[in-house]
């Protein structure tokens, strides 16, 4: 999930602005997809990151755990659904359950939403806000990730963008989703940066 | 008065309820399913051994997480405070005062649109009493408004004369306390507005006022919006007045030129909430009431805080300075309430209903200009939003009474009775 949003396209977003008129097939892509997440889905950070000892319920409730990880992200909670529903594709009803379980287990749900708050508490812009990187940097753009990044956004983002490549498949959890695709990725990546 | 009571039966039972073995209700009246008349139906309230077992088993089981990371209110309800609090839930907390003390009030359901409407309605002993809707908000309940019931049905007991006398309906909110849950979308504030005015219909009033806070507010507002026959004018607190361009100057925009300094004051005010993140709830509630409802049904921990994350709840000191602010028992009787009647999640889906139309507080998402019906406002200096009398004047063309008092906060009627009650004498006197 990378951090390639243009400032402008930032602050019409935050503002509710219309879209600007020279956002290529790929960049409206990207800007619906955001201003989905933005209108529909962000509620859960903001959540966290203001108040996350309050959410005492999802250390106490295993149903309240699960009902709060399972609504991460609309297309996410989708593609997880499908599992449910008897299609193979993606994750399993186990894998799920094993992540559930792993925060319920290690009593974690708090204390993991603290990074939201901790992070709140820096003034260094949104999620999806450039960053300023001078390091390579590589991208891939899942189509179901909560936005998939243009290619046009990531060069400017990323001054060294070493690859770039669009995925037909995979969302927010694209490893444990689509491993084999993923691991393909990394390969591809970090070929430049290996010794020769 | 009241139509037809029906013969007495008991055994209204919720299903679901059943089903899980926990009966939460038994109520004397006929079933709401077999009716979709007018009827009014007496109600009280019981809940039985079992589901007050099965709380204190709940509270005793909760599982903690650990302590917050900072030593104040920042990342939310602290560690030490809840515990404090959820022990005394489990181990000190009696329901059975707070069903007595209900059940001490004259109440009701009725059937509007095919959800049971509950509510108390209390009559003065004296002539020509004005009657009276008041409607709550969330995270409250009709226990805010227990404490006024008294001077405002009785003010000769209470420091006021037989010509301050109200009659008081106090309903609970569609999918709030022992009101039904609707099973379906479309019940935002503008439709409870004309639930109650049929509800005041049913019960043969042809004059009265409207008064509310919170979600009562803008409910009330809606009701004198859409003209409610016999409505004569609302009073309300937190009402919705903040100017387009200072809802603008909110959103991120400039900060208008020529503000006096209480105008200031209060925007910085309102900014400063936002950037300590007190709207998050209302936020998560708006986007994804599902979502946030299975913990804090399943988890009474989880409940109570959820509750009491509420900037209305931020100043309370409890049992701590009872000059100042409720005691445990009425913040436990809330909470409880909720808990009892499995209303978390049907009582957040109003935020999702409000939706798109924003914030209670700005007066073009309230279409206060549409109002013609007289408005009367109390501003509690320890609101979350004290409104400057210069905006309430441009928000509601028929502004007849405008007053800043010097105590009490967003619950104001359960943390000021008599204070409130006063407010009320005096903003309607003009109406009666």
């Amino acid at each position: 999930m990378a951090a390639t949003v243009p400032a402008n396209i930032s602050k019409a977003l935050a503002f509710h602005e219309a879209p600007p008129a020279d956002l290529t097939a790929e960049e409206g892509n990207a800007w619906s997809q955001l201003d989905f997440f933005y209108k529909k889905g962000l509620a859960y950070a903001l959540e966290m990151a203001n108040r996350p000892q309050t959410l005492y319920a999802l250390v106490d409730s295993p149903i309240g755990l699960a009902a709060w990880m399972l609504d991460h992200d609309a297309r996410s909670q989708e593609m997880i659904a499908r599992v449910f529903d008897g299609k193979t594709e993606g994750l399993t009803k186990e894998d799920v359950l094993e992540n559930v379980t792993l925060y319920w287990v290690t009593n974690t749900a708090i204390s993991s939403a603290r990074l939201y708050w901790d992070t709140a508490q820096l003034s260094g812009g949104g999620f999806f806000d450039v960053r300023g990187i001078k390091i390579p940097v590589a991208v891939s753009a899942f189509a179901d990730e909560i936005y998939a990044a243009p290619r046009s956004w990531a060069e400017k983002a990323y001054p060294k963008l070493i690859h770039y490549n669009k995925l037909n498949k995979g969302g927010h959890f694209a490893a444990w989703e689509q491993p084999e695709l993923f691991t393909a990725e990394m390969r591809a990546a970090f070929r430049s940066l290996r010794r020769a | 008065m009241f139509g037809k009571f029906p013969s007495t039966s008991r055994g209204l039972l919720a299903p679901q309820a059943a089903a899980l073995g926990i009966v939460i209700l038994a109520a004397q009246g006929v079933p709401a399913s077999a009716t979709s008349d007018a009827t009014i139906r007496p109600f009280k309230v019981h809940v039985t051994d079992a589901a007050l077992v099965d709380l204190r088993r709940r509270i005793a089981a909760t599982r903690w997480p650990d302590k917050e990371t900072v030593a104040d209110q920042s990342q939310g309800a602290q560690l030490a405070r809840l515990q404090e609090l959820v022990r005394y839930w489990g181990n000190g907390y009696d329901w059975r005062k707070a069903e007595a003390k209900l059940n001490a009030l004259a109440q009701f359901k009725t059937t509007i649109d095919n959800v049971d409407i509950h509510f108390i309605h209390m009559r003065s002993r004296h002539k020509n009493a004005l009657p009276l809707i008041i409607t709550h908000g969330w995270p409250g309940s009709i226990i805010e408004q227990l404490k006024i019931i008294g001077p405002l049905t009785d003010p000769t007991a209470h420091d006021g004369s037989a010509e301050d006398a109200f009659d008081v309906v106090i309903p609970s909110l569609p999918g709030y306390g022992f009101s039904g849950k609707p099973t379906g979308t479309g019940w935002d504030p503008d439709h409870i507005a004309r639930t109650w005015a049929e509800l005041m219909k049913r019960l043969g009033y042809t004059r009265y006022v409207a008064q509310g806070g919170d979600w009562g507010s803008p409910i009330s507002s809606a009701m004198a919006r859409q003209g409610a026959a016999g409505l004569l004018g609302i009073h309300i607190n937190l009402p919705a007045t903040i100017p387009p361009e200072v809802a603008a100057a909110l959103a991120g925009g400039p900060v208008p030129a020529g503000l006096s300094e209480k105008e200031r004051a209060e925007i910085d005010r309102l900014m400063t909430n936002a950037k300590n993140g007190n709207a998050a709830y209302f936020t998560m509630m708006t986007a994804r009431p599902q979502t946030v409802g299975y913990g804090m049904t399943d988890s009474p921990a989880g409940l109570a805080a959820w509750i009491l994350v509420h900037p209305g709840f931020a100043q309370w000191m409890y049992d701590a300075d009872p000059g100042r602010s409720p005691t445990k028992d009425d913040v436990l009787d809330n909470i409880t309430m909720y808990w009892l009647t499995n209303t978390a999640t049907s009582a957040a889906r109003l935020y999702w209903e409000n939706g798109a139309r924003g914030s209670v507080i700005v007066a073009t998402a309230q279409k206060t200009a549409e109002i013609s019906l007289p408005v009367a406002i109390t501003v509690f200096p320890d609101d979350v939003y004290r409104a400057p009398e210069t905006w309430a004047r441009r928000a509601y063309r028929n502004l007849i009474y405008f007053h800043e008092v010097n105590k009490g906060g967003h619950f104001a009627a359960w943390e000021q009775p008599e204070l409130f009650s006063a407010e009320l004498r005096a903003a309607f006197k003009s109406l009666r």
